[in-house]
């Protein structure tokens, strides 16, 4: 039984009715044992009453030696719910492809239910196990408590936001590298940018490790590492016969829904012309044992994606088609990509702008030649509409026949 | 980066300042590794870096022309920043160069009436301090930029945090204005002890002190205080 007053809250109640897990439930649950929650669900219910918010903008709240990881939240009608005056959110640092062993997460749950609300957000869309609700005066312990046990708080503000990636090698065949290990380690390798915001805005990883793209990075980082291959995808046409004795429409299901139509099937044998594969990853999908990724593989890396905020949404595009992401030297060839990219945005990019918009604003052919990536035919969004193009060389040409005339 | 940090780190504590850019480069990456040391938990290391964007301020203003925007942004960032470090850097970018930071300079100076920032119950003691130490600095160049905010700075001579009101002391001391005295004259007895930076140099002091060399000075340069 609470030794509080449970707050009335006959509209959200309403959200408890269906058949659907309900917030309202699980907080009410938690309100018997912790005030916090119990003036939260009065003031939700306030904000429903009176249709608007009652959290102020912000707040200035951190922890030693970091400037991100916390975001403050105060309320504005702590006189009439004093529990949640203070509201703190704690962005905790998710282990790669989002894998805890249950200790793990009671140790989490402990520290959390000591300091906090002891409700969390597992996990939000930044990747981060987040923890809802807490004062400025527990920060310091709660910190204390997840950095003795080898956690680490996350990004936040203008800086590397905490990078994540899908489960790649540990549970999926279509791994194309590594993903847990190239997300930790350039986690470990870019601290210093994760935790003290210091560029224009924010900035986010994410790693996939096939085309299916399981972590949505390229509409949600501004820079995506999607596992792929170069050569040719792997068939065995004995599993191909397996699918069509098993009643699978081929044709219909398979052939006919490739979206650049490189695929052919004789009723026998499927053959396909790899170099107009896009890597759409349908057949393999539909068919994973008889059609599984190439062999060489790597990654191909692309850029700019971003959710709309100051300008509208962008899907990233292609920066370099093929990368070996190789561990055995640190990753370096996408590290020294990194530092270049990352020199071109302390120079040109403006206060709050993603390096998707500074692209767009400074043009790709610049920030191609400022960060030494040869243009090829895979950074082509679509044939060009404007006709008036005039070439290094025309200029160059034009030079030549003044100086001759002179 | 870890290396330029440490190069960054090693010719601030000497107070090398212009062999940062030759070492590292006049180039804004060299900025972002000076902001980067804003969050340091060394304070001298800290303070230093405060210093070399005044330095920059005077001898390279347009190395840092967007930093004012960012930092004023990451002192209201909605995506959870805390701006450590950036009052006090507005401060002296706005001392040594008030064309290029004279808005961020007053923005900074009006945080102190912030209710979420320098006010109870929700204030972050650290930022405040660096509010008072931006005024101190801006304003013992340009008093008159600073004249609107000193009554509510004088109100946190007597604040419950020693290092709050020696900072609020020392900010009151270096601008030597009329009125000012009467705040800065009931702290000379008072033993709280503070840390404050002054002339490049972290110093461990009691709030009396400050208040009777704020005394004095005004007493000097013939302000009456009154």
């Amino acid at each position: 039984m609470a030794d509080h007053k449970l707050r009335e809250t006959p509209l959200l109640d309403e959200l408890k009715k269906g058949p659907w897990p309900s917030f309202v439930s699980d907080m009410k649950k938690m309100a018997e044992r912790k005030p916090m929650v119990n003036d939260l669900l009065g003031q939700l219910e306030l904000s429903y009453k009176e249709k608007k918010g009652h959290w102020k903008h912000g707040g200035l709240v951190g922890v030693m030696g970091y400037g991100g990881g916390i975001i403050g939240r105060y309320s504005d009608a702590a006189k009439e719910f004093p529990a949640c005056a203070h509201f703190h959110t704690v962005r905790v640092n998710q282990p790669s492809g989002w894998f805890y062993t249950s200790a793990a997460l009671r140790e989490l749950c402990d520290i959390w239910d000591r300091h906090g609300s002891g409700m969390t957000n597992m996990h939000g869309s930044t990747g981060d196990c987040v923890f809802l609700g807490t004062t400025t005066d527990e920060l310091e312990p709660i910190f204390a408590e997840l950095t003795e046990k080898d956690w680490d708080l996350g990004g936040s503000g203008s800086d590397v936001r905490t990078p994540s990636c899908c489960n790649g090698m540990a549970r999926c065949e279509y791994a194309c590298y590594d993903t847990m290990d190239a997300c930790y380690n350039i986690t470990m390798e870019y601290q210093d940018e994760l935790h003290r915001p210091a560029f224009p805005y924010k900035w986010k990883f994410k790693f996939s490790g096939c085309p299916n793209d399981c972590v949505a990075s390229i509409a949600r980082s501004d820079l995506s590492v999607i596992g792929t291959w170069r050569d040719e995808i792997r068939i065995d046409q004995a599993a191909v016969k397996e699918y069509a004795d098993s009643g699978m429409e081929i044709r219909a299901n398979v052939i006919r829904k490739c979206p650049t139509s490189c695929m052919s099937y004789d009723g026998k044998e499927i053959t396909i012309d790899n170099k107009n594969c896009n890597r759409c990853m349908h057949c393999i999908n539909v068919m994973p044992k008889a059609l599984r990724p190439g062999t060489d593989t790597g990654a191909t890396i692309l850029i700019g994606g971003k959710a709309p905020i100051i300008e509208g949404a962008l899907l990233a595009t292609v920066l370099v088609p093929f990368i070996k992401m190789n561990k055995d030297d640190d990753y370096q060839e996408f590290k020294d990509l990194m530092e270049r990219i990352w020199d071109f945005w302390d120079e040109h990019g403006v206060n709050r702008e993603r390096i998707g918009e500074c692209i767009e604003r400074v043009g790709l052919g610049n920030f191609l030649e400022a960060i030494e990536v040869d243009p090829l035919p895979e950074h082509v969004h679509h044939p060009r509409t404007n006709p008036y193009i005039f070439y290094e060389e025309y200029f160059e040409e034009v030079d030549d026949a003044e100086a001759q005339k002179a | 980066m870890r290396n330029a940090k440490a190069a960054a780190k090693e010719l601030l504590l000497g107070g090398r300042y212009p062999e940062i850019l030759s070492r590292l480069g006049e180039k804004r990456k060299t900025v972002r590794v000076l902001r980067s040391l804003l969050y340091e938990d060394e304070p001298l290391v800290k303070w230093r870096a405060v210093t070399m964007f005044g330095w920059l301020a005077r001898e390279k203003p347009k190395l840092i022309d967007s930093e004012v925007d960012r930092l004023i942004w990451s002192l209201n960032d909605e995506a959870g920043s805390i701006g450590r470090g950036a009052p006090e850097t507005l401060g002296e970018i706005v001392r040594n160069n008030a064309r290029l930071g004279r808005d961020g300079g007053k923005i900074v100076a009006h945080y102190i009436e912030d209710p979420e920032t320098c006010r109870p119950p929700n204030r972050n003691p650290e930022i405040l301090i660096g509010v008072l130490w931006a005024i101190g600095r801006m304003g013992e160049r340009r008093p008159d930029d600073v004249e609107d905010v000193l009554a509510a700075v004088g109100n946190f001579c007597d604040d419950p945090d020693p290092n709050v009101r020696g900072h609020a002391v020392w900010a009151l001391g270096r601008i030597l204005r009329p009125g000012s005295g009467e705040f800065v004259r009931c702290r000379t007895g008072d033993p709280g002890r503070v840390l404050v930076y002054e002339d490049g140099e972290l110093r461990a002091c009691t709030v009396g002190e400050l208040a009777r060399e704020a005394l004095l000075k005004q007493k000097q340069t013939g302000e009456s205080g009154a």
